[in-house]
């Protein structure tokens, strides 16, 4: 091994959102390349909204991405609302963290399912494994059907909501489509999220046993397990607020990517479901902390490829949530509310934060006194984690090394640890800042 | 019978699924379009999960078949399965040809094959005449609209 020279290049990393290449390079011994190329050109979102009514940012963000639209459309909404002062009421937030839980589960149970579990079972893709295994499957289509009915249900599309705007909603659910989405959960996930613990308890060994200590981070509520609001929580380093968000990414540019990276208290950190678990393990509902303890998960979990072990807690902890907070609406009733106008436009700026399936999304806008955007930041989790998946390849390769794995294998594992991260590459581009010197 | 319509509204003819879901409920709700049929707009995903729940499913999709404009077929997915891919050979990504955002028709049609739940779906298939983003329906696809509709409402009186 000490001697050893490899290259190895996986071109598409499939089972992924986006285009990205793992290079891996090692001469005599030592690694010198071991970094996921981010390929994609930037998609300029931020200089799109320029001169944008505040009416408008939501839906326009909400296109960053397909899977990701409701967190985009929400941390959007919280942002601009944020920088007009708008406040809006109980019954808005209530809803909002409905459809938050919601998109969780149709995100979770896609990574879990359709992009993780072929690996586990040792299927090229969900097709084969639709084949080998399709009780698994037919499972997972039924738990991404009712995850995607909740979202249309609560706003009005399975992706990409129009009944949200800032201040509240244009349309509200009826109490009929709120119980309906309470009899289902309890009938139908429940017994499917059970299932899906049983299956993924069944496959732990399967995950590779790989550990590397890093920094995680995620939001962190008093409250509850943080998705819809609260504090920026690290492992290292404690809670900031969100305004101060700059001084946790601090966005770097590298050569190999068109994503930008991120570093705070070390080289690089983790954002995720287990940026999540590991700064919020004390507020899982009773079932998500059952599972994780079933999982053998307890902070703090320093294995990446358990980011997906980590996502099927959290759709379990999402279901649980999701029915606490039915409970609450049913108990009020939905009134007829209009949604909360921002009174007299001002110069404002906002920045805020909501946890998406990926981790922690910021939106920072600056708006003038005709509401129209002067300036926009989105930061999205992908960002965050691209230097976290370069330095956990870094360790994996020699530990794979030492473990006398064939290139094969090697390839494969490394594909899993970059899909672990369920990353949204698409969405990770960025305007690169180019500075030229004569 | 479950209707899914595929396809994305701003991208030219490739929204005709959507319009035409749009038009069914406009009749539903006026009470002139069977009330038994479930309309809905979504991706391929949930063709398979209602075929898989026993449903009777037409997908709606855009299609390049070298027809004109506005032309469509109705094919079995059974008789569409040969031209869908193998399922060895689905890359680059596992759903959806290169994101993960959706599956396509193609990989719905295998994977509903794999489920044994193949003969549950139908293909309406229009053919395009543009894909211009941030535009609507095109006039020749557009033309065509009333026909499709008695012809969906026809299939849908033969079908479960």
């Amino acid at each position: 091994m000490s001697e050893r020279t490899m290259s190895i290049r996986v071109p598409y990393v499939t089972r992924v959102e986006g285009h990205g290449n793992i290079v891996i390079d090692m001469r005599e011994g030592k690694l010198v390349t071991s970094h996921l190329e981010v390929v994609e050109p930037p998609r300029y979102f931020e200089a799109m909204l320029k001169g944008y009514p505040y009416s408008d940012v939501a839906l326009i963000t909400s296109r960053i991405c397909g899977i990701c639209s409701v967190g985009h459309q929400m941390t959007s909404l919280k942002a601009t609302e944020k920088a007009l002062g708008i406040t809006v009421t109980e019954q808005t937030v209530l809803l909002r963290k409905l459809l938050v839980y919601g998109a969780t589960m149709q995100s979770h149970v896609l990574h879990i399912f359709f992009l993780a579990a072929p690996d586990l079972l040792g299927a090229p893709s969900v097709v084969p494994l639709a084949a080998s295994h399709p009780d698994v499957v037919k499972m997972a289509l039924r738990m991404k059907k009712l995850s995607n009915d909740i979202c249309d249900r609560l706003g009005g599309r399975t992706i990409h909501p129009n009944r949200l705007v800032p201040g509240g909603f244009t349309k509200l659910p009826s109490l009929e489509d709120l119980r309906w989405i309470q009899r289902m959960l309890e009938t139908q996930m429940v017994p499917d999220a059970k299932a899906s613990v049983d299956l993924v308890a069944s496959l732990a060994d399967k995950f590779p046993a790989f550990q590397r200590e890093t920094e995680y981070v995620g939001l962190r509520s008093d409250q509850e397990y943080a998705f819809y609001d609260g504090q920026i929580a690290s492992t290292d380093t404690g809670l900031s607020p969100v305004s101060d968000y700059r001084s946790i990414t601090n966005e770097f540019v590298v050569p190999h990517s068109t994503s930008k990276h991120c570093r705070h208290a070390r080289g690089s950190y983790s954002v995720g479901a287990l940026g999540r678990l590991n700064n919020n393990f004390d507020k899982l509902n009773p079932m998500a902390r059952g599972v994780a303890e079933r999982l053998g998960m307890k902070p703090i979990v320093t294995n990446p490829f358990l980011n997906t072990a980590a996502q099927l807690v959290e759709t379990v902890h999402v279901v649980e949530e999701s029915l606490k907070v039915l409970d609450r609406l049913l108990t009020l009733g939905i009134q007829d509310e209009k949604p909360v106008g921002p009174g007299q436009l001002r110069e404002g700026r906002g920045a805020e934060a909501t946890e998406v399936p990926r981790g922690i999304l910021f939106h920072d806008y600056t708006y003038d006194n005709r509401g129209q955007i002067v300036k926009a930041n989105c930061i999205i989790p992908t960002t965050q984690n691209t230097q976290c998946i370069d330095d956990d390849m870094t360790e994996l390769v020699p530990w794979m090394l030492s473990r006398d794995m064939s290139e094969e294998t090697m390839t494969l594992t490394l594909e899993m640890l970059v899909r672990a991260y369920d990353p949204c590459i698409s969405c990770s581009v960025h305007f690169l800042d180019v500075e030229f010197r004569r | 019978m479950t209707i899914v319509a595929v396809g994305n509204e701003t991208m030219g003819d490739d929204g005709v699924g959507p319009y035409l879901a749009g038009r069914m409920l406009e009749r539903q709700a006026a009470g002139s379009w069977r009330q038994g049929t479930e309309v809905l707009c979504a991706d391929a995903t949930v063709a398979v999960a209602c075929a898989a729940e026993g449903k009777a499913v037409l997908v709606i999709d855009a299609a390049d078949m070298g027809l004109e404009a506005g032309e469509w077929r109705a094919i079995s997915a059974r008789e569409a399965l040969p031209s869908a891919a193998p399922p060895s050979a689905v890359s680059p990504s596992a759903i959806g040809g290169g994101s993960t955002h959706s599956m396509s028709v193609s990989q719905a049609i295998q994977m509903a094959d794999a489920l044994g739940c193949l003969d549950r779906l139908r293909i309406l298939a229009v053919q395009w005449g543009s894909l211009e983003p941030g535009c609507r329906l095109s006039a020749p696809v557009r033309e065509r609209v009333p026909a499709m509709l008695d012809w969906i409402e026809k299939e849908a009186q033969r079908w479960p």
